[in-house]
């Protein structure tokens, strides 16, 4: 038996009433991938009985074998081990190279004899090995380890009495941790022992003991023990040598202390010097319970320094009762810019109605309380302060009134909507830019119209625009589609209005979801007249609409207007390539070789280069390679090439694209590129990268393990996989996608959710002359692997990739074409698999040729 | 003393003994500048990616220009395991300081050892951003040594740890504040989303439906022979390991190589659920696993699906979709929806839940800095959007339906799954 036949979980899935089918597989694959199974040899897994399991750990640390497979199985007792265990792991614990594991063992175990395991290791260990000890006996908070740590102590200090003198780093390294672990230990013998070394330990170990002994205090005083705790607050208070340590101190005295004299210590605090007893004041402030805690609030606040005013307030508008506003409005005369800021925010919580005037001057003058002023505006809720700002819109300064429809869009103030209207072609721009943007803010649809009457009725293209503007966020805020009844009006003339209409009114296409806007799009790169085709393209950048690749592409390529050839090619590439689109990768390939075929400009070309640059086919490098020669793109092509390289499957190509580069002057940063990329096409070499996929087959109710046994049309009708048609009889294959990682390199990414299910991938290999083969496999989950029909591998469990150790399986290939075909099973993940082809010493076939896609008939 | 008070006096001596009469103009506070004094003193660990983001900006974060463009912070060191990366750190720091505030302000020095950061007396506060296994055990040192810590997330990868983390940030009285910014970024969208689902805008909330599911940490196994490598010059592998158990150096030193599941991701996604379902002093009361996937239900009858909604795409960056009696919304950082429209269409009356809202994550930890008060992501909240990400993990692992305690957190009478609460340290490490 190998070490690694009882690591895998599945045994107690397939044996226990408890866990069965998909649960046991989740499990199984969860607990291999969080014990670090990476490189078990799935081959070498037999079924095995969870019952079985502990006894076959045990023999394996009895055993005296590798490290590595004692580790595991330390590993997996963390997990699943019982009281008898325990020997067995105390045992290793001090052996240096196994120590860690066995102790993280014990440390999880929740027996009292692990942790007696642990307080007896102590005894006899040092070093790091007794480092960790302690903090496993911390960690368990393992009371009976107290007496041995005071023995510790006694055996420590002569060792750290001389102090100035040569101080072993080892001693005072435990030391601490002696300290660390006993300010979490519960036993009578504790307290009086920080209390003794408190007064005596050197100094630079007394934040420890300080950090011990508040952690004692922190536990009575949540235990309601309050005046233990305070006792103890109070030792650290008077002895702590670090500021935190006196302030935390301080802070949980004021804490257990009675709220009266909190209270009377905070009010003295807050006036007094700065230290900690000011930081423990400030972060208590909102904390007091005091009945009359508002009542010194509001006495202490006009006096306290201007930096104390504005974290009192902050704490002051945390507690339950707020300050009142006439405790606000005395600190807007500060000299102070943040107490200013910090009253002005205030009054935003605590202001009425009758501040709207004062907070709209404030918000109209660029002063240091603007922003304050303008968020206070949105914040109040008293009663009549949305009638307030209507009024205020009829203000004689336009700086008022600016901000007025500011904040009435700001608060969404409906109500607001008509009188906005009404002042929406005001002469001065500034308001008229405000007042729009707060009617996109408060329209409803039914007021619409309104909007495209305005950019109707606009006197210049400017204020035509500003009201487009407003129409458009107006909709996406009411989240509209085009087809809205609201939006008939706009409808109408966007499609048959005059052409300076039509070109403002394109620009809502781009934002509305709906067929319906497509159709408007589509429909407006046809148009004869270049200045809507462009208002189209332009609208196009913001469209989430796929189907409008195929008129912008051709747009790209053969419209007569220069401006409309470039902005379609960026709309293009943009509908392509961003987040979350659902064009299928081989759709989105070819789209990109369409317009890189149809660019003329050196602008076009830029754009599709970059979008190139996020590419993985052969085809794509090929484009970029063709660019090389044009002056104006060398650069960006030759830097297009070393991205794209290393994820192109065929390593010859990619090396040889590579060499047609090397000749490009670039700087020390493009040679490193460079050099990175020749690296990673080079470590890639030999594994297969070129594969057609099909799935995943969403199943439900079935595990890893069904799925995997279970038989599906490519692996019953493997014949079919010989020609195109016959494989489309089977599916729909696709080139798959390529990794990132050099040592990961097929990562199959299907558009289905993800949920248990199972995936294909095929593709056909050719050798000169028959020869033997060995298959390297890195996988995810249950993975089978047959070579022409025969299985040559199989494995359903987890082995996390990359594989550093990967499972290999011999093959014999025959002369001519070989199928290569994989299935995968995951559980709700694209699934991921490496497969090389070597020679049986693991070296590179040098005639080795993929093709997926051949058709041998 | 503290150290703003130190640099204070500090300053007026030196002016008394006749230091330079020519002062750039940000020492003494003028031109908008924040004087030395008065800036938060920050050390950044871990300066790949994630924490390379925190510290300069760039086109994916959110902290603009990053800490160390902020007026009110100083960055002092810098400490990564990879050469390469720190020093590339410390020098982008010095030169930033150098030009924006006068030749004599470049004092970042890189270190590769953290607890050197955390024995710097004039260090405020620390930023953590490195790989997971890492976070928890940083944070709780870093409470000890006294610094504010702002941590990314996972806040720890078992519940002990995350336990250990809030213990030790309430014991030494610090601000911590959790990487899950979208409380406070994304233009609020999420806040609104929980605003109107605690508003009861889609009815009463039944079900939540979350784009991953659980996550754990996983320890790697020793590699082959043939895997190991000798440890390059520019990495010291064992601080990469540390709490981790010590395997050779085989090439992978990854940020999540021991990552599995959605450990990496998944507290973003619960962060938002605890907050949209009243949780934030909580947790689940069941676990189960459905085709695979964690889920589980609080106490109030809520259930909560580890997987998306299947007619909803929204929820993927981050988010979820809240289904109600009356209609459901599905957020994320792009995408704010609800089916029916009407239910997102109408602004938060005054009477409606109104959450706290703040100007951005990162200020809103500098300012708790300042004032001592509990950010928005505070080690409690943290600890229980945590423990939601890691029992999902837990409940894949044991591979059966799970009771959990919020109160105790404890899988009451359940031994198997109680061994699953947390995970040796390699010595010395521990929380």
């Amino acid at each position: 038996m190998t070490f690694l036949s009882w690591v895998v979980p599945f045994g107690r899935g397939a044996g226990s009433p408890r866990l069965q089918g998909r649960t046991a597989l989740i499990r199984g694959v969860w607990f291999a991938g969080v014990v670090g199974l990476a490189g078990m040899r799935a081959a070498e897994v037999p079924a095995v009985v969870w019952d079985d399991e502990e006894e076959r750990l045990l023999d394996v640390l009895a055993a005296g074998g590798g490290v590595a497979a004692r580790e595991a199985a330390c590993v997996r007792l963390q997990r699943i081990g019982s009281e008898r265990v325990i020997p067995a792991l105390a045992a290793l614990l001090s052996d240096p190279s196994l120590a860690h594991a066995a102790r993280a063992a014990l440390e999880s175990m929740p027996v009292p004899a692990a942790g007696k395991a642990l307080v007896a290791a102590l005894r006899t260990s040092s070093g790091d090995a007794r480092l960790g000890l302690l903090a496993s006996l911390a960690v368990r908070r393992e009371p009976e380890a107290a007496p041995l740590l005071a023995e510790l102590w006694a055996e420590l200090k002569p060792g750290l009495a001389r102090e100035g003198g040569a101080v072993s780093p080892e001693v005072v390294a435990t030391a601490a941790a002696v300290f660390q672990t006993l300010g979490e230990l519960e036993h009578p013998v504790v307290v009086p022992l920080l209390e003794e070394a408190w007064g005596t330990v050197p100094a630079s170990l007394r934040p420890r003991v300080a950090d011990a002994l508040l952690q004692q205090a922190q536990r009575r005083a949540q235990d309601g023990r309050k005046s233990e705790a305070q006792r103890l607050f109070v030792r650290v208070r008077d002895g702590a040598t670090v500021r935190a340590h006196r302030a935390a101190a301080i802070e949980g005295w004021i804490r257990t202390s009675p709220p009266a004299e909190a209270l009377a210590f905070w009010e003295g605090a807050i006036a007094g010097p700065a230290g900690p007893e000011l930081d423990a004041a400030l972060r208590t402030t909102a904390e007091l319970t005091a009945p009359q805690t508002g009542r010194v609030l509001r006495a202490r606040l006009p006096v306290l320094a201007p930096e104390r005013q504005v974290a009192v307030l902050d704490a002051w508008l945390r507690r339950a009762e707020w300050p009142d506003r006439k405790d606000v409005l005395g600190l807007l005369a500060s000299p102070d810019e943040e107490v200013r800021r910090g009253a002005v925010a205030a009054l935003g919580r605590v202001g009425e109605a009758g501040d709207v005037e004062r907070l709209l001057a404030l918000a109209a003058t660029a002063g240091p309380e603007q922003k304050a002023a303008r968020q206070a505006l949105v914040d109040l809720r008293a009663r009549r302060v949305s009638a307030r700002l209507i009024d205020a819109l009829q203000a004689s300064s336009a700086e008022v009134r600016v901000e007025s429809a500011r904040a009435l869009g700001e608060r969404g103030e409906r109500s607001a909507a008509r009188h906005l209207l009404a002042m929406a072609e005001a002469a001065e721009p500034a308001v008229r830019v405000a007042v729009l943007r707060a009617l996109s803010l408060v329209v409803e649809p039914r007021q619409l119209d309104e909007l495209v009457r305005l950019a109707q009725q606009a006197p210049d293209e400017g204020r035509r625009g500003e009201a487009v503007r407003a129409l458009t966020l107006a909709c996406e805020r009411l989240q509209l589609t085009a087809d809205d009844p609201a939006l008939r009006r706009w409808r109408q003339e966007v499609m048959a209005g005059p052409t300076t209409w039509r070109v403002a009114l394109l620009a809502v296409a781009g934002v509305l979801p709906g067929d319906a806007a497509a159709a408007v799009l589509r429909s407006a790169l046809e148009e004869a007249d270049p200045a809507v085709r462009r208002a189209a393209v332009r609208a196009a950048m913001r469209s989430p609409h796929e189907g409008l690749w195929s008129g912008l592409v051709k747009a790209a390529g053969a419209d007569s207007d220069e401006e409309v050839r470039e902005q379609a090619t960026r709309a293009a590439v943009r509908l392509a390539s961003r987040e979350g689109t659902r064009v299928a990768d081989r759709d989105r390939r070819e789209m990109l070789r369409n317009l890189a075929r149809g660019a003329s400009s050196v602008a076009q070309k830029r754009t599709v280069l970059a979008a190139l640059a996020g590419a993985r086919g052969a085809e794509d490098l090929a484009l970029i390679l063709g660019w090389l020669d044009e002056r104006e793109l060398r650069l960006e092509a030759a830097s297009a090439v070393v991205k794209v390289a290393p994820r192109v499957g065929d390593a010859e190509r990619a090396r040889q694209a590579l060499a047609a580069v090397a000749t490009v002057e670039g700087d020390d940063e493009w040679r490193r590129e460079l050099a990175a990329a020749h690296k990673a096409v080079d470590a890639r070499a030999g594994h297969v990268t070129s594969w057609l996929g099909t799935g995943h087959l969403r199943v439900t109710g079935r595990g890893v393990a069904e799925l995997i046994e279970a038989k599906f049309g490519p692996e019953t009708l493997s014949r079919e996989l010989r020609t195109a048609t016959g494989r489309a009889r089977l599916g729909t294959w696709a080139p798959m996608s390529v990794g990132l990682e050099a040592r990961n390199p097929m990562v199959l990414r299907s558009d289905a959710p993800a949920a248990l299910g199972v995936a294909y991938a095929c593709t056909w290999v050719q050798v000169p002359v028959a020869q033997p083969a060995q298959l390297e496999v890195g996988h995810e989950y249950g993975i089978r692997v047959w070579v022409n029909d025969r299985e040559v591998f199989r494995a359903n469990t987890a082995a996390r990739l990359p594989p550093r150790s990967p499972a290999t399986a011999p093959v014999e290939l025959q002369a001519g074409w070989n199928l290569v075909l994989v299935k995968l099973a995951q559980p709700g993940k694209p699934a991921l698999f490496a497969l090389k082809i070597t020679d049986r010493s693991g070296a590179r076939i040098p005639d080795l040729v993929v093709n997926p896609e051949v058709d041998l008939e | 003393m503290s150290r703003r008070q130190f640099v204070r006096t500090a300053a007026t001596a030196l002016g008394a003994i006749g230091f330079p009469s020519v002062m750039p103009a940000s020492v003494l506070g003028r031109g908008g500048a924040v004087p030395p004094s008065e800036r938060i003193t920050m050390g950044f660990i871990g300066v790949g990616g994630q924490g390379g983001g925190h510290l300069f900006g760039g086109a994916w974060t959110y902290v603009v220009g990053g800490f160390a463009g902020r007026p009110d912070v100083q960055v002092l060191a810098v400490c990564d395991v990879r050469r390469g990366r720190r020093e590339d750190a410390v020098r982008r720091v010095n030169a930033h300081d150098a030009e924006s505030r006068g030749p004599g302000s470049a004092g970042c020095q890189a270190y590769v050892d953290f607890r050197h950061v955390l024995d710097r007396a004039d260090i405020d506060a620390v930023l953590i951003a490195t790989p997971a296994h890492w976070h928890a055990t940083m944070a709780v040192m870093a409470a000890a040594a006294g610094k504010d810590i702002y941590c990314e997330k996972p806040t720890a990868v078992t519940i002990q740890e995350s336990q250990a983390v809030r213990d030790a940030v309430r014991r030494h009285g610090r601000v911590y504040q959790a990487g899950t910014q979208q409380r406070s970024e994304y233009g609020g969208k999420f806040r609104l989303a929980c605003e109107l689902v605690r508003s009861g805008r889609i009815g009463r909330l039944r079900e939540i439906y979350c784009h991953r599911d659980g996550g754990a940490i996983a320890w790697p196994s020793r590699p082959a022979e043939a895997a190991i490598r000798p440890v390059p010059d520019d990495l010291d592998w064992e601080l990469y390991l540390g709490p981790a158990p010590w395997i050779p150096f085989d090439g992978n030193a990854g940020a999540h190589r021991f990552d599995v599941g959605e450990l990496n991701w998944g507290q973003h996604h619960y962060d938002i659920i605890q907050w949209a379902a009243e949780a934030d002093q909580t947790g689940p009361v069941e676990l189960f696993l459905e085709d695979g996937r964690s889920g589980y239900r609080y106490a109030s009858g809520v259930t909560v699906y580890g997987r998306p909604h299947p007619e909803e795409r929204v929820g993927g960056s981050g988010g979820a979709c809240f289904v109600g009696t009356a209609g459901r919304i599905a957020v994320d950082r792009e995408t704010l929806i609800s089916t029916p429209a009407s239910l997102a269409r109408e602004p938060l009356r005054p009477d409606e839940v109104h959450l706290p809202r703040n100007h951005g994550h990162a200020d809103n930890f500098l300012r708790c800095v300042r004032t001592r008060q509990r950010p928005i992501c505070d080690a409690e909240v943290a600890h229980r959007s945590a423990s939601a990400l890691l029992l999902g993990g837990i409940v894949k692992q044991v591979g059966r339906p799970l009771r959990w305690d919020p109160l105790a957190e404890r899988f009451p009478g359940d031994d198997e799954a109680n061994r699953f609460l947390r995970l040796a340290k390699r010595a010395p490490w521990r929380t």
